[in-house]
């Protein structure tokens, strides 16, 4: 999966999807690439996945985009879900979905 | 048919059952500490490899929290606050390391954070491992049992 497809993804939940840079919307999805995760196989190294960071930022209370975002990362074969974190910022009365994935 | 029998295992874990309950929290206390000292230094590396230093005062904060220095579990993260580094308002009574290493890690609404814990993470499941493992049998070896 290219990373152009893994935006497409979360294009599927949202309009409202930036790259690295957050945004002044009251709700919005902020990815961004982290790193890289190598398998290897006889020494040698067979497949390498990115890890991405993807946030839901949103002044909803009651969002129903963390749900969205979840099933669609779920359900494709070629994105591995770590973990999903929730966390209010006090400072901007925003809640942050926190996600990393892998994808190869 | 071959057949495949041990009697050595069977010797150690017969000698494990008769160790007291004391021997076995301290073999216990002593593992744990072992997998701490290795998790302590993981952490120091990763912040520092993240880049994640300015006083240093997250990085030289991480230690085994106090309520778990002893008994069946180490919680390791950067501890107390960064009291009296700074002057601005927010920092008169100081900001918890951990929480800034929980932002650093999660981000926030102005930068995408960078996970590095889970680098942390990986490091840690095999060096803690290792240590445990040395120290386990270094004290079986010092009872005579392997």
């Amino acid at each position: 999966m290219t990373l152009k497809q893994f935006r497409d993804v979360l294009l599927t939940v949202t309009d409202k999807v930036y790259h690295f840079e957050s945004s002044k919307e009251k709700e919005y999805i902020v990815w961004g690439e982290i790193g890289q995760k190598s398998l290897r196989a006889d020494g040698n190294i067979s497949e390498t996945g990115i890890r991405i960071a993807v946030d839901i930022f949103t002044a909803d209370e009651y969002s129903e985009l963390p749900g969205k975002l979840t099933k669609a990362l779920s359900e494709n074969d070629e994105i591995f879900l770590r973990d999903c974190l929730t966390d209010f910022e006090k400072d901007t009365g925003y809640i942050h979905y926190a996600y990393t994935c892998e994808v190869v | 048919m071959s057949t495949i029998s041990t009697s050595g295992l069977d010797e150690i874990t017969e000698s494990l059952k008769k160790l007291s309950t004391d021997i076995q929290s301290e073999l216990i206390d002593k593992m744990l500490d072992a997998g701490a000292e290795e998790s302590i230094t993981a952490w120091k590396d990763g912040i520092t490899a993240h880049g994640h230093v300015d006083t240093g005062a997250m990085r030289d904060s991480v230690a085994v929290s106090r309520a778990t220095k002893k008994g069946n579990i180490r919680e390791i993260y950067p501890q107390g606050t960064d009291k009296g580094k700074k002057k601005d308002r927010r920092k008169k009574k100081g900001v918890r390391n951990a929480e800034k290493a929980f932002i650093l890690h999660y981000g926030s609404t102005s930068f995408v954070g960078d996970r590095f814990v889970d680098d942390i993470d990986d490091v840690v499941q095999v060096k803690a491992t290792e240590a445990m493992e040395k120290t386990y049998n270094e004290y079986l070896k010092e009872k005579g049992l392997i």
